[in-house]
């Protein structure tokens, strides 16, 4: 029995979601990311759900599942998604162009202004079974999906077999998304201090008149 | 992983059919409080009044009781059931229609028409407008509209109208929200705003559309792939789904669980971890309606009734499993949702503490301890499981129901010693632990009464640890433990926590003489040590002779020590403890030097006392030593250091009688120590005497000498010297050439002290001038100097001798006169007389006047 239900209570700071085809080994990655273990897992029956913490911030990844069936119900888990982590399998040609054809298009439901990150998973595999899917290719679907993005380009190639750019992939979300977040409400908290100190100097003076 | 959640009882046996004709079934039930109302197939609506009885044991059964049945005449079957409570009305679905009956009885409400054209309908159970005399109904029409109806006594009218893309099939309404499937979709539709929201799809012929309200915000819906998917009313999900079985026909929600129903089982989840907790094989499921807090379910005859099973049982059936880890953590999700605060705490601890002896009997003794210490355990649940730990005068019993079924520990471990032993070693380690977060002070004698037990019997070193405290809170059971035991060193130290030393003293002593044995015994000192530190003079001086015995140094220290500590105490007068002391030299002579030293006693006795010791040890090494000859015995270092001790007090106390000490020395050949008792009856002849003849040490002559002149007058100084000079010149002694050499030295070195001529006079004759140069050089120089000194001396007398004239002189120049009207200037009365007084500072006076004490002048 998990206590997701204790944490899930509380609002998510940020949500994200990682689309792609079967079998890419999406909840692997997750599961590599917060566990630091490898390890397999049955095909995942519409979503399933993790709660990380990152700098006190929350943030609720959503694992959706990649099976065609559940395509309704992948967009519909996609709604408000600020970050999206599209996934695909290097060594399979197949899953790049599912990516294209299926999933990029569920990125509509999320965020306006999300941020989509293209992974490539499985990496380890590539020595045994050959590359499908050359880095070039992804780092353009990258750019166009990420049309607003120019100092850098959102693209990973993992494996979480032996964890090779998997920690890279989130702490990239959460600085992009969460960091300019952060900066924003340390703003508005210095604006509450300021005036706080204006409405103390106030009464003061207010005090002082009354003599 | 599995749980009991629920239990399934009977409710109603066998449905009556309402006609004789044919065997109606059930289609869909509804309660409200003690209500039941069941829709028939055939279209009859028949009213149960259903009721819980508890028989014996507690066990729970169901009696039903029908009441009443009308027939609507559709001949078709109800759909729904939904009781309109704040109208006593029910609202029944049939063929399309929505009706309106009266609750009791069971009658169609006058001039209330029906709603035709109706998919589905619900009661909104939570409406914005809360008029407790209306109900908010939503009701899916045929054609793709929505429509919110509210619905009072006599009355019934649209307030809100929602077109779809679809017909709605299955609709949900909360608040200001409806939740609708239409024919492959779901929508949420906000009635304030009009707006609607697709939600996800799904397909109308593999999946039964249902919504189901969790929360007043979230609902659950019967998604695609037999997914049960979490909604907001944002149009969100912000659980991950349940995953169902296909077919479902009907779901229920009793937070924190979801009951589903499809035609084989009642699948039973957790909204919390979206888990599935229980399945109940259930054939020919019907339907499934909350009941109170139970939840009724229907086949076509018979009705069950589940009735959640408390937490505390769920958790029970765990632990009785062995299923620990899950117990706990049932108890703290489950418990923090269920139970009030108080309520919680109290199951948790419970819990924590059947967990903790499970533990304990699988020998899992980390879990045990974590258990145990976060539980707060009373020590004495765990004690009264060790036989003979608990003080056997304790009443303590164990708490009822039982928290384990552990007899003891003999029975746990079927008698097998090594267990048992690991076993106490873990109490051991359990109560100290306790201690040490200060849970267990309401029973710190029964901790420490068993922790001793436990050491005195498996180890001793602890024990003695254990003893070294004294807040330790033991029952008077532990002397007869230890005794038993042997452990008399421990026992003593039992008796010294209860402050009992004269019986801890008796122990001790006995070990430290043999009667009793113990290897533990730290030795004689540590009981010397405790007659140091324990309070109670007359104890201490009861044992200061066993100590005496033991060890008289060691012993007199404590009586010093003693006497430093209490300064009042009237038992250790010093005339008492020298009484004591005196068979025991060392003893009495070590007591006398801390008086006579220390605390500069002016009891001349105490002084006499150990000058005579002193000089009694210093004869009784001598006589001892078989050596005769003088250098043999210088070096022997006991009689060195023996005879120090002895010139130490004759040279630094002036208070001994020094006679009683002379004449007892009288026989013997210690002339340094009557040289230096002489010296202080002032016979410094007969001590330089016998300083040069007797011991011949010239060096010790001329310190004598050198100490007696220090901070004398130039005449004492010089009879000193001039005396050891007369001394070493005696020829009545010796030759004198034998004593030329000291003689040269003395007067070199010191010839300040020696008047030169007298000197030149008692030398003999024949002495070598060259050898007293020196001496006579120096004797010359002083002289000189002393001559210039003086003529300088009586210049300056002379220049104020001048002075003293010349200011006589000048003096005597001036003049007073003495008239008849002059005053004396002490009585104020005229002068009769030319004699006069006059005063230094010009005053002028009677004679008589200047002699009276009323003279300011003088």
């Amino acid at each position: 029995m998990t206590s997701q239900d204790v944490t899930g209570k509380k609002k998510a700071d940020l949500k994200v979601v990682i689309l792609g085809a079967a079998n890419v080994g999406k909840t692997t990655l997750i599961h590599r990311y917060a566990k630091g273990v490898f390890s397999e897992h049955p095909n995942t029956l519409g979503a399933s759900f993790t709660l990380k913490q990152w700098k006190n911030r929350n943030v609720a990844i959503w694992d959706t599942a990649g099976e065609e069936r559940f395509q309704g119900l992948s967009n519909f888990y996609c709604r408000q998604a600020g970050a999206a982590i599209l996934a695909y399998d290097v060594t399979e040609r197949k899953s790049f162009e599912e990516l294209k054809t299926r999933f990029t298009q569920l990125l509509a439901a999320a965020e306006p202004n999300r941020l989509a990150v293209v992974v490539g998973t499985k990496h380890d595999l590539v020595e045994e079974k050959g590359k499908a899917v050359e880095r070039e290719e992804a780092v353009l679907l990258a750019k166009q999906l990420n049309p607003n993005i120019s100092d850098y380009i959102p693209i990973f190639e993992t494996s979480s077999l032996n964890g090779l750019g998997v920690t890279e992939v989130f702490e990239t979300i959460f600085e992009k998304c969460l960091r300019f977040d952060a900066i924003a409400t340390h703003l508005v908290n210095s604006t509450i201090d300021l005036s706080a100190q204006k409405k103390a100097g106030s009464n003061n003076s207010k005090n002082n008149c009354a003599c | 992983m599995s749980l009991k959640v629920y239990d399934i009882y009977p409710a109603l046996e066998k449905l009556n059919s309402a006609s004789d004709k044919a065997k109606s079934k059930i289609e869909c039930i509804e309660c409200s409080d003690k209500n039941l109302f069941i829709g028939t197939n055939d279209c009859y609506v028949i009213h149960y009044l259903l009721e819980e009885v508890k028989g014996r044991n507690n066990r729970l059964s169901f009696k039903s009781e029908r009441h009443e049945h009308k027939y609507l005449g559709l001949k078709k079957p109800i759909e729904k059931l939904n009781v309109a409570k704040a109208l006593k009305r029910l609202l029944v679905l049939c063929d399309e229609s929505l009706l309106m009956l009266n609750m009791l009885p069971l009658e169609p409400v006058v001039g209330m028409g029906k709603i035709k054209s109706v998919v589905s309908f619900c009661i909104n159970p939570n409406p914005v407008r809360k008029n407790p005399f209306s109900i908010e109904l939503c009701i899916a029409l045929k054609k793709r509209v929505v429509q919110v109806y509210t619905l009072t006594e006599d009355r019934v009218f649209v307030t809100k109208e929602i077109t779809t893309q679809q017909p709605s099939v299955y609709i949900s309404m909360n608040a200001s929200y409806i939740c609708a499937a239409l024919q492959d979709q779901y929508i949420m539709m906000n009635t304030e705003t009009s707006t609607v929201q697709d939600l996800f799809p799904y397909q109308n012929e593999r999946t039964n559309p249902l919504i189901t309200l969790i929360k007043n915000n979230e609902y659950l819906i019967n998604g695609p792939n037999a997914l049960g998917v979490f909604v907001t009313t944002a149009g969100m999900s912000q659980r991950p789904p349940l995953q169902w079985s296909e077919s479902l026909i009907s779901v229920v929600c009793s937070y924190p669980y979801v009951l589903a129903l499809n035609d084989e089982f009642i699948t039973i989840h957790s909204i919390l971890d979206q888990q599935q907790k229980q399945s109940i094989p259930f054939q020919g499921g019907q339907f499934i309606a909350e009941f109170g807090d139970k939840i009724l379910v229907s086949t076509h005859y018979q009705i069950f009734a589940l009735v959640p099973i408390s937490l505390e049982t769920q958790v029970q059936d765990l632990l009785s499993d062995r299923r620990v880890e899950e117990a706990l953590e049932l108890t703290s999700v489950m418990g923090k949702v269920q139970l009030p605060g108080e309520k919680y705490h109290k199951l948790m601890k419970k819990v924590l503490l059947m967990a903790g002896f499970i533990e304990f009997a699988n020998m899992n003794f980390e879990n045990s301890t974590k258990y145990f210490l976060k539980s707060k355990l009373d020590c004495r649940e765990l004690i009264i499981l060790f036989p003979n730990l608990l003080p056997s005068d304790n009443e303590f019993s164990r708490s009822i129901p039982p928290l384990h079924e552990i007899a003891d520990i003999l029975q746990l471990c079927k008698g097998d010693a090594e267990k048992i032993s690991l076993y106490e070693e873990f109490l051991c380690k359990i109560l100290t632990a306790m201690e040490l977060n200060d849970s267990n002070k309401q029973y710190k004698m029964e901790s420490d009464t068993a922790l001793l037990k436990v050491y005195a019997k498996n180890n001793y070193e602890e024990l003695i640890k254990f003893l070294d405290n004294s807040n330790r809170q033991l029952h008077d059971e532990c002397i007869d433990w230890l005794r038993n035991r042997n452990r008399h060193y421990a026992l003593g130290l039992l008796y010294g926590i209860k402050n009992n030393w004269t019986s801890a003293l008796d122990i001790w002593t006995k070990i430290a003489d043999g009667e009793l044995e113990d290897e533990m015994f730290p030795g004689i000192e540590y009981v010397l040590d405790c007659l140091l530190k324990i309070e109670g003079d007359e104890l201490v001086w009861s044992y200061l002779e066993w100590a005496l015995k033991k060890d008289p140094i060691s012993a007199v220290k404590i009586i010093i020590q003693r006497q430093e500590k209490y300064p009042q105490s009237d038992l250790f007068l010093a005339d008492s403890i020298i009484d004591l002391l005196l068979p025991y030299n060392r003893a009495v002579t070590t007591y006398l030097e801390h008086l006579v030293f220390k605390q500069e006693t002016k009891e001349e006795r105490y002084h006499t006392h150990l000058a005579a010791l002193y000089l009694e040890r210093v004869l009784k090494i001598r006589g001892d030593s078989t050596e005769t000859s003088t250098y043999k015995l210088s070096t022997n270092t006991e009689l060195v250091s023996a005879r120090k001790d002895f010139q130490r007090i004759l040279r630094e106390s002036s208070l001994f009688r020094v006679h009683l000490i002379l004449g007892k020395l009288k026989n013997t050949d210690m002339y340094t120590e009557m040289a230096i008792l002489y010296g202080k009856l002032e016979e410094h002849e007969r001590a330089l005497k016998l300083l040069v003849h007797k011991q011949r040490d010239f060096v010790a002559a001329e310190e004598y000498c050198e100490m007696y002149a220090k901070g004398r007058d130039i005449e004492s100084r010089r009879y000193l010297f001039h005396s050891l000079l007369q001394v070493y010149l005696d020829a009545k002694y010796e030759k004198i050439d034998n004593l030329i050499g000291p003689t040269i030295s003395l007067l070199n070195k010191h010839p300040a002290e020696f008047d030169p001529v007298r000197v030149l006079q008692q030398l003999p004759e024949n002495l070598s001038i060259g050898l007293i140069s020196s001496f006579l050089s120096s004797s010359i120089r002083r002289h000189l100097h002393g001559s210039r000194t003086s003529r300088i001396h009586r210049m300056l007398a002379r220049r104020q001798h001048l002075q003293v004239k010349s200011r006589v002189f000048h003096e005597q120049q001036t003049s007073i006169t003495i008239s008849d009207n002059q005053v004396c200037d002490v009585c104020n009365r005229i002068f009769d007389e030319p004699t006069c007084v006059r005063f230094p500072n010009g005053a002028i006076s009677h004679i008589q006047c200047s002699k009276t004490s009323l003279n300011p002048f003088l």
